[in-house]
C-alpha cells in the first residue's frame, strides 16, 4: 500500500528530488517496499556526471554487446527488492529503452534500447536515482566462466536424476526383488549409469589425466579410479546371473553426485564473494570534455581518445580523467586518492595535476601530459596488478595432505589386490573397490572448502566482503597489523573541532554570520562549518543577518558586509600545531580575529576498542601513514600506539616496500595510495569507501563504516582453521578405519558407498557449527 | 515379460527428459541468477488507476 | 472499464515498448469465497462425524447421515472443497503477478469455478445417498470423475495458457510447485479413477484386490502430496515473502526443494500398506523413500521460517504471520511424523489406528487450514482494499484453532497408542489380554469426546475467521478495484547469445512440465509395476495358492451394500502378519483373497474390527440382530444401526449387468453365470431367508437388503479356510 509523501519526509534534496522522479512515473510503491523492508530512503546525491560519452559511436561499438543496443552497467549501491524493481522500471522512465534487468549477485544492470534511445539518458536516469553507474563491457572471463558453470550444472543434473532412479532401483533390489523382475531392475540400473559415467564424471577424468601426465598427486586419481573399477565390475558381474546382484552403479552414481555438488557449491561461492566485492569496472571517468576547434568548444569524448598536448575541462567535483598542468583557472585539489592527504591543495596555472584526483574548486581547464596507463593512477594500477600475480597462491591445506593420501592408497590399493588376488581377481577386485570408494577423499577435499565457504558466507553477511578462501589461513597466521590512517583510524574527513570566541556573547550572532558566509561555498572548510553549525545540539545560531557583497576568494576565503561590518573567514595559519589539529580558520570583523575555529580529521569513535581487541588477538598493530610524523603521532597517542610502531611520512611505494619486507602481516587501509600495500600484504583489509582500485589489490572488503570488523574477522579466522583441522582430522581417522575394513576385506562395497556421504555430511555439518565469531 | 517393454523405455525416456530440461533451461540461463528472482517478487507493481477511473 | 485504465496511464509516462495489463482478480475472489463457504462445511462435517464416534445414537438412524457415508464427505469437502478452492484462489491470484500477466481467459476462469463447485454440490448430494467408489478420496463415482477431469482440463488449459503469455522470463519457484500440481494430480485421479460403469451411479474399478490397492494408494498418497502439499508449499513461498516483505531466505534451496520433492514423493506411497499382502520389496521401497521425505520436507520448512529472520517480533502483532508460522510449524511436524509412522515397526503399532487420524489432521488443520487462513487474511483486504475489519478477531480465530488442533492431536496421539497397544497386548501364556474388541473402544470412547471438542473449537475459529473476513469485505469500497500492472513484452525478451537460444527459453515451461510429468509416470509405473506382472512373480507374499472362487450373485450385491454404507471407513479386510492379529482375526490375509475384489476393501482403519476371516464365525441371525442394533449381540457397541437393510427391498434389477462388468474386467464368470444371475441371487437369498425365519425372523426377509448382506459378510475368508495347509503356510509366515 503506497504512502505518500511530500518534500518534507526527505533527509535531503536528493531523496527529494529521486521521489519526484518516481512520483512522476506512479512509483510510489518503491517507498512502501522500503519500508517493508525496515529500510529508510536513503540519500540520493547524483554525482551529476556528464554521460554524453555513452552515446559516442565508438564508444558505443567499443562497449556495447554484439547486438549494438545491449549494455551492461556496474551499478553502485544496489542492495535490495526495491532496487531491483526500481532499475528494471527503467523502461517506465526513460523513453527508448526496451528492457532492463538487474542481476543483485552482480551489481549488474542489463539495459537493451529500442531503435531510438540514449544510454546516456539511462546512466542520467540511473544516477539520479542514486544508483551510480558504470558501463562495463561484457569481458570475456566472465562469459567463459559463465559458461562452465553451467556446463558443470547439467552434468550434475544428470547424475541427479539418474541418482535417484538408480537408488529406487537398488532399494528395491536390496529389499528383496526376485526373479525376472530383478534381472530387469539390473539391466536398467546398468543403462541408467552410462551418462553419469561418461557424461557426468568427465570433469574427474580430465583433471586426473592432467595430473597423472605432469605426475602431480590429484585428489581426483582415486575417485577415478574407484569409477573405473567400480563400472568395471558392475558390468562385468552383469554378464553372470550368478555374479549379477554384485553390481554398484547406484554406489558410484551417488559419489559422482556428490563431489560435483561439492564442487560446484565452492565454485559459485567464491564468484559470488568476488563480484560482490565489485572490482569490475576502472575508477576513472571514461569521458572527458575535450576542447575541439571545429565545434567551438568542449565535447565530451571517451577517455581513451585523449591524446598528449589536448586540452580538456574539468568541472567541480569532477575526478581528473588524465595527468597534466592547468592551463587556465584556479581551484582545490583533493590528492587524498594518491597521498592520502586529506588536506586540500591549491592549484593555479601550471600546477601539475593527476588522474584520479578530485577538483574541489573551481572549473579548470588542462593540457594532457598523460593518459590512460601512463599517468601516475595507471601505473599504481598496473603495479596492483603486479602484486596480486606475485602473490603465492596458498593452495588449500587439504589439498596438500589429499595428494599425499591418494598415493597412500592407491600402493595400499595395489597391495590390498595383490593381497587378495589367490581368492579370486572378483573377490579382489571388490575389496579395492571398496577402498577406493571408502577412501574417496571427498571428506577430505570437503574438510577445508567448505568450512571455509561457511565462514565466507557468514562474514558476507556482517559485511566483511571476502575475496578468496586462503585468507582465513593467512589472517590466522598473521601477527603484525599496518593500519593506514586516513579513513581507517580517523573519519577521513574535515571536522569541525572547536570555536574559540573572543567575545562568547557575541557567540550566536557570529556564528550566523560564519553561517551566511561559508554557505555558498563547496570547500570543504565550508562544508565542515556548516554541518557543525547545523549539526543538532550545537549551540543557536542568531536572528539571520542580511549580508551585502558576499564573495569567495579562492586561496583566501569567503567575505561579505553586516551592516558596514567587513567579516571574512580564512585560513589561520596562528592555528597551533597541536597534533589532531589540521588547520585552523578565523573569523575577521574588519581585519580584528573575533572567532577561531579549529579543524581537523577526528578518531573514528570505535579505533581505541578495535585495537584493544587487536592487542587480545595477539596483533601487533603498527601505523602506516602519509601524514606528518607530528600528526600520526597525535593520532597514535590517542589510540596509545607506541613510537616505534608509528610509520610516518610513507609513500605508496615505501608503504609497499615495508609489507613487502613484513612478510605475512596484514595491512588495513583505503584510497588508491594504500592499493599497493595491500595487494602485497599477506591479507589487505580495505575499510570502507568505493575506492574500487582498493578492492582491486585488497582480500577483504569491509562494507560498514567502523573497524570492530577487523578484530572479528581475525578470530574468525583463526576459529575457522579450528574448525579446518578438526574436520581433518575426522576424516583422516575415518578414512584410516575404513581403509582398514576395506583391506581386510571386511566393508563391502555397498557399506562403503553408504559410509562415504555419510562422512561428507559430518564435515559438512561440523563447518556449519564453526567459527562461532562470524554467526 | 512385459513388464519389461512397459519399464524400461519410459524410465530412459525418463533420464532423457531430465538431460534434456538441464541443458535447456541452464543454458538458457535460467540458473545463472538465482539471487534476484527472490526479490523480483516482492513487487507487484500495481498503478492503482483511483480516481481517473469511473 | 479497462479503457478507462487504458486511458489514464496512457497519459503518464508509459513507453512505447512496455504494455499495461490489469489483472483478473474476479475469479480469485470467488475462489475465496467459495474456500471459506465450503471451509466451514467441512469443518462442520468433521464436528458432526466425531461427535458420531464418541455417541453412536448420533447417527440418528437416518440412512444418510451416518457415519459411513458421512466421512467420505467430511474428507471431500476438506480435501477438494476447502483445499481445493484455496488453491485455485492461490494459483490465480499469484502466477499473474509472477509471470506479469493477465488470465489466458476469463470464460475458462469461470468455467472452472463454476463447475468445481458443480462438482462439490454433487458430491455433497451423491455421498450420503451411498453412490460411493469406496476408494478413499476418490469416492465419487464415474460421471462425477468425468467432469473432474474436464474441469482440470480446463484448468490446465487456462493455466498454461497464461504461462505461455508471461512477460517475465525467470519462472518462479512458486509457479513450478504448481505445474507439479496440476500435472500430477490430472494423472493420478485418471488411473485412480480406471472403472468400468454400470449404470449411471455404479461402476466397478478396473483394478482388483492387492493391484487395487497399489493403485489407490499411489493415489491416495499422492493426493496428499500433490494437492495438499506442493500448491500449498507453492502458496508459501509467493505469500510468506509478500506477507513478511523479504525475499525467500534461501531461492536456490527453494528450488532443490521442488525437484526433490516431486522425485521423492511419487515413491513412497506404499507406506499405507506396510504390513499388507503388497509384496515385500515395494513395502520397503516405499518406506525408504518415505523417510527420505523428511529431508527435503524440513528443507521447505527452514526455508519458510526463515524467511522470517528478523522480522520475528513482527509474529506477535501480525495474524498473517502468525497463521504463516504455525503453518509451517504444523508442517513440519506432520512431515516428521509421517517418515516416521513409515517406519515398519512404528506403523505396525499405529496403523489402522487414530494415530493416522491425529497425524492427518495435523497436517490438515494445521499446514493447510492455517496457510489458507494466512492467505486469506493477506488477500482479502489486498482484493476488497479496505483493511481487516477486526485484528482482534484475527487473533481469536488463530488461538481458538491452535488450541483445536492441539486438542486433537493430542487426544488422537492417545488414543491410537492406547487401543494399538491394546490390540497387541498379549499375556505371559501367550494369549490376548483384550480379547474382545469392544473393550479397545471403550477405552478410547472418553478421547473421541475431546477430539470432538477441539474439532469444535477449530470450527468456532474459523466461524469468528470468516466472520471477519466478511465483515471486511462487507465494509469495502463499493467502486471495484482494478490491479493494473505494466511490464515490457516477452517480444522485448534479450536475446541470449548463440542463435536459438531465445526459442528454447520459450520452450521452458513446457520442458518442465515434461519433467515432472515424466517423473510422475515413471514413479507410477514402477509402483503399479507388480500389477501389471503375471501373478506368479507378484505373489512373492505367499508360496502357496488359494483356489479363490468369485462372489455369487447375491454376495457381490452384498458387498454393493457393505460399500453403499461405507462400511471399510471403520472395518478392514486385511490381517497384518502379525501373533497378535493372528490370534484376534486368524492367519494373515493373502494377496490372492481379495483378487477379485474390485474395488479392493483392505479398508485403512478399524474402528471395529478387521472382518476378513468373518465368515463363519457367527450365525446369520446375529448378522441379522447385530444390523438391526448392534448393541443386541455386543453390548457397548460404538457401531450404528442399520435398520434400514432389514426393511428395504433387494434391488437385483442390475445384478446381470453387474455380473457382466465383473466378467469384463477379469473376473472369472462364465456367460452362463452371467445369464443365470437373478436365479442363483433368489436361490441363496432363500435358503439364507429360510434360516432365518426358523429361527423367528418375520417372513418376507429373502427380498431385504439385509440377506445379500449376510450373504456377503458369511463369504469373506471363506476360500482360506479351504485349504488347511495353506493356514500352516501362514502360520510359517509369522515365524
Amino acid at each position: 500500500m503506497p504512502r505518500s509523501f511530500s518534500e518534507a519526509d526527505f533527509c535531503c534534496g536528493g531523496c527529494a528530488a529521486a521521489w519526484e522522479i518516481l512520483h512522476a512515473n506512479g512509483l510510489d510503491s518503491y517507498y512502501a517496499l522500503l519500508a517493508s523492508g525496515d529500510e529508510k530512503p536513503v540519500p540520493v546525491t547524483p554525482s551529476g556526471v556528464d554521460f554524453g560519452y555513452l552515446d559516442d559511436p565508438a564508444f558505443r561499438a567499443a562497449q556495447a554487446r554484439h547486438d549494438g543496443r545491449t549494455m551492461d552497467f556496474y551499478l553502485e549501491g544496489v542492495h535490495c527488492a526495491a532496487c531491483v524493481w526500481l532499475v528494471e522500471k527503467l523502461p517506465s522512465m526513460v523513453p527508448g529503452v526496451d528492457d532492463a534487468r538487474l542481476d543483485l549477485g552482480r551489481a549488474r544492470a542489463t539495459v537493451r534500447l529500442g531503435e531510438a534511445g540514449s544510454f546516456a539518458q539511462v546512466a542520467a536516469q540511473l544516477d539520479r536515482l542514486g544508483y551510480r553507474p558504470h558501463a562495463v563491457r561484457e569481458d570475456e572471463a566472465a562469459r567463459l566462466q559463465q559458461a562452465e558453470n553451467r556446463r558443470l550444472l547439467m552434468r550434475i543434473g544428470v547424475a541427479a536424476t539418474v541418482t535417484m532412479n538408480l537408488m529406487l532401483l537398488a532399494i528395491a533390489l536390496y529389499a528383496g526383488v526376485a526373479g525376472e523382475l530383478a534381472d530387469i531392475f539390473t539391466y536398467l540400473s546398468a543403462i541408467l549409469f552410462l551418462p553419469v559415467l561418461f557424461y557426468s564424471a568427465v570433469p574427474f577424468y580430465r583433471s586426473a589425466w592432467g595430473a597423472a601426465r605432469s605426475l602431480k598427486m590429484s585428489i581426483d586419481v582415486p575417485v577415478v579410479l574407484g569409477i573405473a573399477i567400480g563400472a568395471a565390475v558392475s558390468y562385468w558381474n552383469l554378464l553372470a546371473p550368478a555374479t549379477r546382484e554384485h553390481v554398484y552403479f547406484d554406489s558410484l552414481a551417488t559419489l559422482v553426485f556428490l563431489l560435483l555438488g561439492s564442487r560446484y557449491l565452492m565454485r559459485r561461492a567464491q564468484e559470488s564473494a568476488l563480484a560482490r566485492a565489485g572490482v569490475l569496472h576502472n575508477m576513472l571517468p571514461a569521458s572527458v570534455r575535450r576542447w575541439s576547434a571545429d565545434a567551438g568548444g568542449f565535447v565530451s569524448v571517451p577517455v581513451e581518445s585523449v591524446r598528449r598536448g589536448d586540452r580538456v575541462e574539468v568541472r567541480v567535483g569532477e575526478v581528473f580523467p588524465v595527468d597534466g598542468r592547468i592551463v587556465a583557472g584556479r581551484t582545490r585539489i583533493n590528492a587524498a586518492v594518491l597521498t592520502g592527504e586529506s588536506r586540500l591543495q591549491e592549484a593555479g596555472e601550471n600546477t601539475p595535476v593527476f588522474s584520479g584526483t578530485v577538483n574541489e574548486g573551481a572549473a579548470v581547464e588542462v593540457e594532457v601530459l598523460a593518459s590512460g596507463a601512463e599517468t601516475r593512477v595507471g601505473q599504481i594500477v598496473a603495479m596492483v596488478e603486479e602484486a596480486q600475480h606475485r602473490r603465492p597462491r596458498t593452495a588449500a591445506v587439504a589439498d596438500r595432505i589429499a595428494g599425499w593420501f591418494t598415493l597412500a592408497v592407491l600402493v595400499v590399493g595395489a597391495a590390498t589386490f595383490l593381497f587378495w588376488i589367490p581368492s579370486g581377481a572378483d573377490r579382489a577386485l571388490n575389496h579395492v573397490m571398496a577402498l577406493f570408494i571408502v577412501t574417496c577423499p571427498c571428506a577430505l577435499a570437503m574438510s577445508a572448502p567448505v568450512a571455509m565457504l561457511v565462514s565466507m558466507g557468514r562474514a558476507a553477511r556482517l559485511g566483511m566482503i571476502i575475496k578468496g578462501p586462503d585468507v582465513f589461513e593467512k589472517l590466522a597466521a598473521a601477527r603484525t597489523l599496518y593500519l593506514d590512517k586516513t579513513g581507517t583510524l580517523t573519519q577521513g574527513a574535515y571536522r569541525v573541532l572547536r570555536w574559540e570566541f573572543s567575545e562568547p556573547d557575541e557567540e550566536p550572532r557570529l556564528r550566523r554570520i560564519a553561517y551566511e558566509l561559508e554557505r555558498r561555498s563547496n570547500h570543504p572548510v565550508a562544508r565542515a562549518l556548516l554541518e557543525d553549525l547545523l549539526a543538532p545540539g550545537s549551540p543557536p545560531m542568531g536572528a539571520p543577518v542580511p549580508v551585502t557583497g558576499a564573495g569567495e576568494r579562492i586561496g583566501e576565503g569567503v567575505y561579505g558586509e553586516v551592516d558596514g561590518v567587513c567579516y571574512a573567514l580564512r585560513r589561520d595559519d596562528a592555528a597551533g600545531t597541536d597534533g589532531a589539529v589540521e588547520s585552523g580558520v578565523a573569523l575577521l570583523a574588519d581585519e580584528r580575529v573575533v572567532a577561531r575555529i579549529r579543524l581537523g580529521d577526528r578518531l573514528r569513535d570505535d579505533a581505541g576498542a578495535m585495537i584493544e581487541r587487536l592487542r587480545e588477538a595477539g596483533m601487533r598493530p603498527r601505523i602506516l601513514s602519509g601524514d606528518s610524523a607530528a600528526y600520526v603521532a597525535a593520532i597514535a597517542g590517542q589510540v596509545g600506539i607506541v613510537a616505534e610502531d608509528r610509520l610516518a611520512g610513507e609513500t605508496p611505494e615505501s608503504k609497499q616496500a615495508r609489507l613487502a619486507a613484513d612478510a605475512g602481516s596484514v595491512m588495513v587501509g583505503d584510497g588508491a595510495n594504500d592499493s599497493g600495500a595491500l595487494a602485497t600484504a599477506a591479507v589487505g583489509i580495505a575499510v570502507h569507501g568505493g575506492m574500487e582500485i582498493s578492492l582491486r589489490a585488497a582480500d577483504v572488503f569491509l562494507t560498514r563504516p567502523g573497524l570492530a570488523g577487523i578484530a572479528t574477522l581475525v578470530r574468525g579466522s583463526r576459529e575457522t582453521m579450528q574448525v579446518i583441522r578438526r574436520n581433518l582430522l575426522f576424516s583422516l581417522v575415518y578414512n584410516l578405519i575404513g581403509a582398514g575394513l576395506a583391506v581386510a576385506g571386511i566393508m563391502s562395497p555397498l557399506g562403503a558407498a553408504v559410509l562415504m556421504p555419510l562422512s561428507s555430511f559430518t564435515i559438512l555439518g561440523s563447518s556449519v557449527l564453526g567459527a562461532r565469531s562470524f554467526r | 515379460m512385459n513388464v519389461l517393454y512397459f519399464i524400461l523405455p519410459i524410465s530412459l525416456l525418463f533420464a532423457l527428459g531430465v538431460i534434456v530440461v538441464f541443458i535447456v533451461s541452464t543454458l538458457s540461463g535460467q540458473w545463472d541468477d538465482l539471487e534476484t528472482p527472490a526479490h523480483r517478487m516482492l513487487i507487484d507493481d500495481e498503478h492503482e488507476p483511483t480516481g481517473e477511473r469511473t | 472499464m479497462s479503457q478507462a485504465v487504458q486511458g489514464t496511464l496512457d497519459v503518464k509516462t508509459v513507453p512505447h515498448k512496455a504494455e499495461t495489463f490489469t489483472y483478473d482478480d474476479r475469479v480469485v475472489k470467488k475462489f475465496i469465497l467459495a474456500t471459506m463457504v465450503w471451509g466451514l462445511v467441512a469443518f462442520l462435517l468433521g464436528v458432526t462425524i466425531a461427535s458420531q464416534l464418541a455417541d453412536w445414537r448420533l447417527n440418528l438412524g437416518i440412512s444418510w447421515l451416518t457415519f459411513g457415508r458421512l466421512r467420505p464427505l467430511h474428507t471431500n469437502a476438506a480435501i477438494f472443497a476447502f483445499a481445493g478452492n484455496a488453491i485455485f484462489a492461490a494459483i490465480y491470484y499469484s502466477t499473474q503477478r509472477l509471470v506479469k500477466a493477465r488470465t489466458f481467459s476469463e470464460t475458462l476462469s469461470s468455467i472452472h469455478f463454476w463447475g468445481w463447485q458443480l462438482i462439490i454440490v454433487a458430491a455433497a448430494v451423491t455421498l450420503p445417498l451411498g453412490i460411493t467408489t469406496s476408494k478413499e478420496y476418490a469416492e465419487l463415482e464415474w460421471p462425477i470423475d468425468l467432469a473432474i477431469t474436464a474441469v482440470w482440463v480446463v484448468f490446465a488449459v487456462n493455466f498454461f495458457g497464461t504461462l505461455a503469455r508471461r512477460r517475465e522470463k525467470h519462472i518462479y519457484v512458486a509457479v513450478w510447485f504448481y505445474i507439479a500440481t496440476i500435472l500430477t494430480v490430472a494423472l493420478l485421479h485418471v488411473i485412480n479413477s480406471l472403472a468400468i460403469p454400470v449404470g449411471l451411479f455404479k461402476s466397478y474399478s478396473i483394478f482388483g484386490g492387492a493391484q487395487d490397492a497399489l493403485v489407490q494408494w499411489w493415489y491416495g498418497h499422492n493426493a496428499v502430496a500433490f494437492f495438499l502439499t506442493t500448491p500449498f508449499l507453492g502458496l508459501m513461498y509467493y505469500f510468506v515473502p509478500k506477507a513478511v516483505g523479504r525475499p525467500v531466505y534461501s531461492y536456490r534451496l527453494s528450488i532443490i526443494h521442488f525437484w526433490a520433492l516431486v522425485f521423492m514423493y511419487i515413491w513412497a506411497g506404499p507406506h499405507h500398506l506396510l504390513y499388507t499382502a503388497l509384496p515385500e520389496w515395494a513395502q520397503t521401497t516405499g518406506m525408504v523413500f518415505s523417510v527420505m521425505l523428511w529431508a527435503p520436507s524440513w528443507g521447505g520448512m527452514v526455508n519458510g521460517l526463515l524467511t522470517l529472520r528478523g522480522a520475528w517480533h513482527r509474529v506477535r502483532t501480525e495474524p498473517i504471520l502468525k497463521f504463516f508460522v504455525a503453518g509451517l510449524t504444523f508442517y513440519g511436524m506432520s512431515t516428521f511424523e509421517g517418515p516416521l509412522l513409515s517406519i515398519k515397526s512404528v506403523s505396525s503399532l499405529g496403523h489402522y489406528t487414530d494415530w493416522i487420524i491425529g497425524h492427518v489432521h495435523g497436517g490438515a488443520l494445521g499446514w493447510n487450514g492455517f496457510m489458507t487462513f494466512g492467505m486469506l487474511y493477506y488477500l482479502v483486504p489486498k482484493l476488497w482494499n479496505r483493511e481487516i475489519y477486526s485484528n482482534r478477531l484475527s487473533n481469536i480465530h488463530f488461538w481458538l484453532g491452535t488450541l483445536g488442533i492441539v486438542f486433537y492431536m493430542m487426544s488422537m496421539w492417545a488414543s491410537g497408542i492406547t487401543q494399538g497397544l491394546m490390540w497387541r497386548a498379549l499375556d505371559e501364556s501367550g494369549r490376548l489380554v483384550y480379547p474382545d474388541f469392544v473393550e479397545t473402544v471403550i477405552k478410547i470412547v472418553p478421547l473421541y469426546w475431546v477430539r470432538m471438542i477441539g474439532g469444535l473449537m477449530y470450527l468456532t475459529g474459523a466461524c469468528v475467521g470468516v466472520w471477519n473476513l466478511y465483515k471486511t469485505i462487507r465494509l469495502a469500497p463499493k467502486q471495484e478495484k482494478v490491479e493494473t500492472a505494466t511490464a515490457a513484452p516477452r517480444s522485448s525478451w534479450r536475446p541470449e547469445p548463440g542463435a536459438g537460444a531465445h526459442r528454447r527459453l520459450e520452450g521452458m515451461t513446457t520442458v518442465f512440465s515434461v519433467l515432472t510429468f515424466i517423473a510422475i509416470v515413471v514413479g507410477g509405473a514402477v509402483e503399479i509395476l507388480p500389477s501389471v506382472l503375471s501373478p506368479k512373480t507378484f505373489h512373492g507374499v505367499s508360496d502357496n495358492t488359494v483356489t479363490v472362487l468369485p462372489y455369487s450373485p447375491l454376495e457381490l450385491e452384498g458387498r454393493d451394500i457393505y460399500i453403499r454404507e461405507g462400511c471399510y471407513t471403520c472395518h478392514s479386510q486385511m490381517i497384518r502378519p502379525m501373533e497378535s492379529e493372528y490370534l484376534r482375526y486368524g492367519a494373515a490375509s493373502l494377496a490372492e483373497e481379495s483378487m477379485y475384489d474390485h474395488p479392493f476393501q483392505w479398508g485403512s482403519k478399524r474402528t471395529g474390527p478387521d472382518i476378513a476371516r468373518l465368515g463363519g464365525k457367527y450365525p446369520d441371525l446375529w448378522h441379522y440382530r447385530h444390523m438391526e442394533d448392534p448393541r443386541q449381540v455386543t453390548p457397548r457397541s460404538i457401531m450404528p444401526s442399520y435398520p434400514w437393510m432389514l426393511k428395504d427391498e433387494l434391488d437385483l434389477s442390475d445384478i446381470t449387468a453387474k455380473l457382466a462388468a465383473m466378467q469384463a474386467i477379469g473376473v472369472p464368470y462364465t456367460d452362463a453365470d452371467v445369464a443365470g444371475a437373478v436365479e442363483s441371487a433368489r436361490a441363496q437369498a432363500q435358503t439364507i431367508a429360510q434360516g432365518l425365519v426358523s429361527q423367528g425372523v418375520q417372513a418376507g426377509v429373502e427380498n431385504k437388503e439385509i440377506v445379500a448382506l449376510i450373504a456377503y459378510l458369511q463369504r469373506l475368508g471363506r476360500d482360506y479356510q479351504a485349504s488347511a495347509d495353506n493356514q500352516a503356510a501362514s502360520r510359517e509366515k509369522i515365524r
